[in-house]
């Protein structure tokens, strides 16, 4: 794995425009002089992104565009097929977003960070396991990541799948559950090492704890990935939380996370933490107001 | 002249305890207005409420303080409640004799906001009427149809009718309906069906898409693909899978037949008798 990273600030003057193809992702970023406009697709590539994540992350490149009718003329040419069907089209979903007015001379940057969707996620096991009262095992699983664009301000404009998402249902029938997200390629490998490093993808150590009294045959979990924290290491790639599930027997598992990376991950001395949980986004907010709040008083003794 | 006698009479009956009273019903009044307005947007603010059950209590505190701040003013005055109240008692039967539908509307329209059986924004049908609930008042209920009609439904009607609720749920079946040409491959067909609606980003993975052949027709093998997906995805989903399905079929050499309708020429043999 490279150790430059895919990721990080960009610049981007007014009436400019970028595009960015990361794996299967294409995204166009557009700014004037008050709104940024991102326009993002995930189309079939000749060579497929999927080869060339597994041997080193997705394929990255970056293009400059001064004018504004190059920009027109990618987002106007005929739309690729999904990577997930040939028969399906992928044109661009567009959304536009306001520049902060407040700001006297607003910044060029763009910061972009690779994260965990906000959605959990339902794996699958291959086979259904089956557990005995109070036996524990643990698997490798991949996570998929999303890319959080930035403006220079810090403020989050949004947050684009590197690849593309299915949605499922978790609930033992349609009237009870919850919707998640789903990946092809998401399953449960029987281990860690199993599992390969990716620069679209994270990996983790799933432990299932049967908390019932009785054996209990397990196929999938729930991973609310919004409340894991995304590391990196420039050697084994991308790494979350490790996940403790407790099976009970039905959908309402409990979850734990702890910050001990497995082993696999490397000499804890490379691996720096990329994003927080998103689960603390609000949170934080709310933070900031209160720290607003005790200063202002602060300040008047 | 006679303006001056008027005036100086009328000075003379108004005593300073009248003025007095007046300008505390006028106080009272005020008061009443405003704590009925503060009601109001307080309720508003409830976040434990939802929009029907927020405007209901709205309009229960607002117009109830009101009443009662009129009823106090008037008290104020010197104006004798019970004749009122004997007059109102007598109204309300002559009002109740003669709003019969109304009364049946408000007390349905009670029922509607605690039963909650569609909330403001839901896609429901109400017998032929379909579209977007838009406003559930006490007397009726308005919805908005796909082609921008707003249509108000009385509140008892919907109490008798069977309401159905497009977006009670947050996942729905779609069902949708293919033919495929006889002789061909029905295994292949179904895995090829199968792959292309899961390829679709708003099909749910579970529960499991099911292909059923439903009948063998007139012209074709007829396929239903049983399918989930999120509520909001299901008005534009199906023309995206048909599509799909075509380019899908039409590249794996899968015919869609036309209505066909052979007929058989027999020739005619002419007895001729002579």
């Amino acid at each position: 794995m490279s150790n430059e990273t895919w990721w990080g600030r960009t610049s981007l003057r007014i009436r400019t425009a970028q595009f960015w193809q990361i794996g299967s992702l294409d995204l166009l970023i557009e700014r004037t002089s008050s709104e940024f406009s991102v326009s993002w697709r995930h189309a079939t590539r000749t060579t497929s992104s999927v080869v060339n994540a597994a041997a080193s992350g997705p394929t990255v490149s970056k293009r400059h565009l001064s004018n504004p009718s190059d920009a027109a003329a990618i987002r106007s040419a005929p739309s690729p097929a999904s990577p997930l069907s040939p028969f399906i089209p992928a044109p661009f979903q567009t959304q536009a977003f306001a520049m902060p007015t407040m700001q006297p001379s607003p910044s060029d940057d763009l910061i972009f960070t690779p994260v965990l969707p906000q959605a959990p996620l339902a794996v699958y096991f291959a086979t259904p396991l089956t557990l005995e009262p109070n036996e524990k095992l643990t698997f490798g699983v991949c996570l998929p990541l999303e890319i959080k664009i930035e403006s220079g301000g810090s403020r989050v404009i949004c947050a684009v799948p590197l690849e593309p998402f299915s949605k499922t249902w978790f609930g033992p029938n349609a009237l009870y559950g919850e919707l998640a997200l789903s990946i092809n390629r998401t399953t449960v490998y029987s281990a860690l090492d199993e599992t390969h490093p990716r620069a679209d993808q994270a990996r983790a150590a799933l432990t299932v704890r049967n908390v019932n009294g009785t054996p209990l045959t397990v196929d999938r979990v729930l991973i609310p990935c919004s409340r894991l924290s995304l590391f990196h290491s420039p050697q084994t790639g991308f790494w979350t939380d490790s996940i403790t599930i407790d099976a009970r027997g039905d959908e309402h598992n409990s979850f734990q996370s702890d910050r001990s990376l497995p082993r696999e991950a490397g000499p804890s001395q490379f691996i720096q933490l990329v994003a927080n949980p998103r689960a603390q986004e609000r949170a934080s907010i709310n933070e900031l107001a209160l720290k607003n709040f005790k200063n202002f008083f602060k300040e008047r003794g | 002249m006679v303006f001056q006698e008027w005036a100086r009479e009328f000075s003379q009956l108004i005593t300073k305890r009248h003025i007095v009273n007046f300008s505390t019903a006028v106080a009272i009044l005020l008061f009443g207005i405003l704590l009925a307005r503060r009601a109001h947007a307080a309720i508003g603010r409830l976040g434990t409420l939802d929009q029907s059950q927020r405007m209901l209590f709205q309009r229960i505190a607002y117009y109830g303080l009101l009443v009662i701040a009129t009823a106090a003013a008037l008290d104020t005055l010197g104006f004798d409640l019970k004749v009122l109240l004997g007059a109102a008692g007598v109204l309300t039967v002559a009002i109740g004799f003669a709003a019969q539908t109304s009364a049946s509307n408000l007390i349905s329209g009670l029922f509607l906001m605690f039963e909650r059986p569609f909330v403001v924004g839901n896609t429901i049908a109400v017998g032929e009427i379909r579209g977007e609930v838009i406003a559930i008042d006490l007397m009726s209920t308005k919805i908005r149809t796909f082609t921008n009609l707003m249509i108000r439904v009385p509140n008892e009607t919907l109490v008798k009718s069977n309401i159905t609720n497009y977006s009670y749920f947050p996942i729905r079946r779609v069902d949708v309906e293919v033919g495929v040409a006889y002789g061909s491959d029905l295994a292949f067909v179904s895995e090829l069906l199968k792959q292309t609606v899961l390829a679709h980003p708003e099909t749910l993975r579970e529960p499991v898409p099911l292909i059923l052949v439903k009948g063998l027709g007139a012209s074709s093998i007829d396929f239903t693909i049983q399918l989930w997906t999120p509520t909001e995805s299901v008005p534009g989903l199906p023309s995206e899978l048909y599509q799909a399905i075509e380019l899908a079929l039409k590249a794996s050499g899968v015919e869609i037949p036309f209505p066909t309708q052979t007929v058989l020429h027999r020739p005619l043999t002419a007895h001729v008798t002579s």
